[in-house]
């Protein structure tokens, strides 16, 4: 029995391999297809992110809230670390090391290359030299003079921004978290926050058709002339401006607060509009970073601090969970869907090829009148199917991984970091036999059903949705690894892969997973040995 | 030789409306004879050579192929059998020489003994020429002699043709005559089935006819003649005629 099971393996392993589809379905999708998507979905990502951020966004306020706007995002930028530190800078350590954190945000390796390559004493000389160049005294006091310098830097260094990596190089050269973030959020609202945004006189606005209904706003919004917020909401939907900024008066900003009223901005912005969204977001988190040290400034009035305002601090930095574990939580929702995807597609072809393709060459009949019994061409093929759809399955994690650690540098992935443990990687490998065994045995029974090539695709077709369905398990809320999951076939699988990366390994999961899919795969394999044994089926054309 | 007794076939059709296919069919071919299977589209030839090659089951009836069951034994009857037919096709990205190793190995033919009748065959076929070449690329002569080549590779004793000539060009069909002639020479049983009446008058020693799944004539030629006229073709259409009324 084994040499004719052999004898038909080799046999359709050859043909299969000479199989332009076959090879493209089983090596160069696998191999080609996830680092080609990376790159391509990086690079768009990337450049469309880099475009979004840099891009000068024009928002509609009056002269007043344009005013207020500005101190408050003054008086942030006077509040942060860096700037008190500046001032009251004990050691020209401690400056080089904010100046270069700073300064790297903006450099290219080049111009870091050529700094490091220093010595200590010219360093510390061109550290105090560019301090004084970077922060001019003026504009800690004189918010006029800060939003112009703003303006200027973030002209001269919109297209250096590239504020994860640069994250990344800070963390390596030991500078404090604190003084990191404190960095980041100054020029991620600074510049984007106000050097990066263009305000538009209110006049300026277009009148829009009578035909034009402007969208409501919420009830709990505060009211607004109903001119103006046709005008406004005509200008977002045109793209003539990005928002709308209404403030309190700027001279309500400096006063103590009277009762319990608060003082309200209101920013008009339409969220499926990219450009106004991101008009939001650095508008709303100037305003959040400006009433905060506006708050911080008013304690400090009284003699109190922070602690007054927030006595319960809530530290981010106690999460337990690494950067490789929070990366293998991304890459665990879509590893399980890739693994089983393409052992869905690397037996798909040879399938069809080996079972209905058969049948429309017209060389079964002569198989079948070879002294090979049923079940041994039956075994025969569907070894074939299995080799193929495994070998896609292994190319594709393969791929996946190389393309993580090769292709994946930029803005989408690079934070992605992650390490997985030879033991991990055999499991999960080994996880990928059982579904490409159900894949193989199901297209074999289904192939040599199929009168034809074309019939048998149409059958597998809406099978791709229906068997690769289960593989989204681990990207929905909700669903856990358990022993309910455990038998229900490719659900099973999904479900332990993202486990596994994780570093659970649940080894009693993980052979009732393989237990229940190794019977699913061979009631699969039973049921195309069975199909194989009709005359009906053999003969139907 | 070949011995065919009550041979029945039934089988499911369109919703499932049973259809008999072969209805007692009886029949024997001596070695070293040809025998025709003559009869009109439908009419139960295929049917009846497949389940001599075992690739039906009878769902009646019993069958022997060189003393060998055709039902219990089946391997062994494959053994002893080759079957060809004009739609019979081949491995197209694999090469003739390919094509018979792969048919060899499964006929469990020794390696040597698989290259020997290669390089015969070869010769016998003229398919020097084309032997390493993919069958996709070759003319229809070239694939037929290939076929023809796979078919005998293992020696048969019995040879089964399903139309072996139908949809051919003059000098395949001829090449193919020539091969059943050949095969007689050597002593093997032939079958056949053909819709061409100057094969049949070339070839057959006996000929049976089918029509709705029964034996309408089994004879000799010239018991034929003497009973339809000299002419195969009118007496053909007499015979069938004859059985619709």
């Amino acid at each position: 029995m084994i040499r004719g099971i052999w004898t038909i393996y080799r046999k359709e392993l050859v043909d299969t391999l000479r199989d332009r589809r076959t090879l493209i379905f089983m090596l160069l999708l696998p191999v080609l297809a996830l680092p080609a998507m990376m790159l391509g979905i990086n690079k768009i990502v990337e450049s469309a992110v880099r475009q979004q951020q840099s891009q000068v966004v024009k928002i509609a306020a009056d002269e007043e809230s344009q005013q207020a706007y500005l101190l408050l995002v003054h008086k942030w930028f006077t509040d942060t670390n860096m700037a008190r530190v500046r001032a009251s800078a004990q050691s020209v350590s401690d400056l080089q090391n904010i100046l270069n954190s700073v300064e790297s945000l903006f450099s290219s390796e080049e111009q870091g290359a050529v700094k490091s390559a220093r010595s200590e004493n010219e360093q510390s000389a061109a550290a105090r030299e560019a301090l004084e160049e970077d922060f001019p005294a003026a504009v800690l006091k004189d918010p006029a003079e800060f939003q112009q310098w703003v303006t200027q830097r973030a002209k001269e260094l919109r297209e250096d921004i590239d504020v994860d990596k640069t994250r990344e190089q800070l963390k390596k050269q030991n500078i404090s978290k604190a003084t990191i973030k404190e960095s980041l959020d100054f020029y991620r609202v600074a510049l984007k926050g106000l050097g990066l945004i263009e305000f538009v006189d209110l006049a300026t606005l277009k009148e829009p058709p009578d035909s034009f209904q402007p969208p409501k706003l919420p009830d709990d919004v505060q009211e607004m002339d109903e001119v103006l917020m046709r005008k406004v909401a005509w200008g977002i939907r045109n793209k003539d401006i990005a928002g709308y900024l209404q403030m309190p008066p700027r001279n309500e900003l400096g006063k103590e607060p009277l009762g319990a009223e608060q003082l309200t901005s209101l920013l008009i912005h339409d969220s499926t509009e990219d450009l106004s969204d991101e008009a939001y977001s650095r508008v709303s988190r100037a305003l959040r970073e400006g009433s905060k040290a506006l708050a911080l400034d008013r304690l400090r009035a009284k003699d109190l601090d922070i602690r007054y305002q927030n006595p319960v601090k809530v530290s981010s930095e106690a999460d337990l969970a690494t950067d490789s574990d929070i990366a293998m939580k991304i890459i665990g929702g879509i590893l399980p869907y890739l693994v089983i995807a393409f052992a869905f597609l690397g037996g798909m072809y040879p399938a069809i090829d080996i079972g209905a393709g058969e049948k429309e060459r017209n060389t079964l009949e002569t198989l079948i009148l070879a002294p090979a019994t049923r079940t041994e061409i039956a075994i025969g093929k569907f070894l074939v199917i299995f080799t193929s759809s495994v070998t896609a399955s292994m190319l594709g994690l393969a791929s996946m991984a190389a393309s993580f650690k090769y292709v994946a540098s930029s803005t989408l992935l690079s934070n992605l970091q992650f390490q997985v443990s030879p033991s991990v990687a055999v499991s999960i490998a080994l996880l990928v036999i059982p579904p490409a065994a159900m894949f193989a045995g199901l297209f074999l029974a289904i192939s040599i059903y199929a009168r034809s090539f074309k019939e048998a695709q149409s059958y597998m077709a809406p099978l791709q949705f229906v068997l690769i369905l289960p593989a989204l398990a681990p990207a929905l809320p909700g669903i856990e690894m358990s022993w309910k999951v455990a038998f229900i076939p490719l659900v099973n699988v999904a479900m332990l892969t993202k486990d596994f990366l994780k570093g659970n390994l649940h080894w009693g999961y993980y052979s009732v997973t393989i237990s229940t899919c190794l019977a699913a795969a061979a009631a699969c394999v039973l049921y195309a040995v069975w199909q194989f044994r009709r005359e009906e089926v053999l003969f139907r054309t | 030789m070949i011995e065919v007794k009550d041979l029945q076939k039934t089988y499911k059709g369109r919703k499932s409306k049973r259809v008999e296919a072969l209805r007692g069919v009886s029949f024997s071919c001596e070695p070293g004879k040809v025998f025709g299977l003559l009869g009109p589209n439908g009419a139960g030839k295929t049917t009846a050579l497949r389940i001599i090659s075992t690739a039906l089951r009878p769902t009646g009836g019993e069958g022997r192929v060189m003393g060998k069951d055709i039902v219990r034994e089946s391997a062994e009857v494959r053994r002893n059998v080759g079957f060809l037919s004009t739609n019979t096709g081949l491995y197209g990205r694999l090469t003739p020489r390919e094509v018979l190793w792969y048919f060899g190995r499964l006929f469990q033919m020794p390696p040597g003994e698989i290259e020997s009748r290669i390089q015969e065959l070869t010769t016998t076929f003229g398919m020097d020429e084309f032997l390493d070449r993919a069958c996709d690329k070759l003319s229809t002569g070239m694939r037929q002699k290939v076929n023809i080549a796979r078919t005998v590779l293992h020696s048969p004793p019995v040879i089964v043709f399903d139309e072996p000539t139908t949809g051919l060009d003059v000098i395949t069909a001829k090449s193919i005559v020539e091969f059943i002639e050949r095969c007689r020479e050597e002593g093997r049983t032939v079958i056949f089935s053909t819709h061409h009446m100057t094969e049949v008058d070339r070839l057959c020693d006996q000929i049976g006819i089918i029509d709705s799944g029964q034996l309408a004539f089994l004879g000799e030629i010239d018991e034929f003649r003497e009973k339809y006229g000299q002419h195969l073709d009118e007496g053909f259409i007499k015979l069938i005629e004859e059985q619709a009324a």
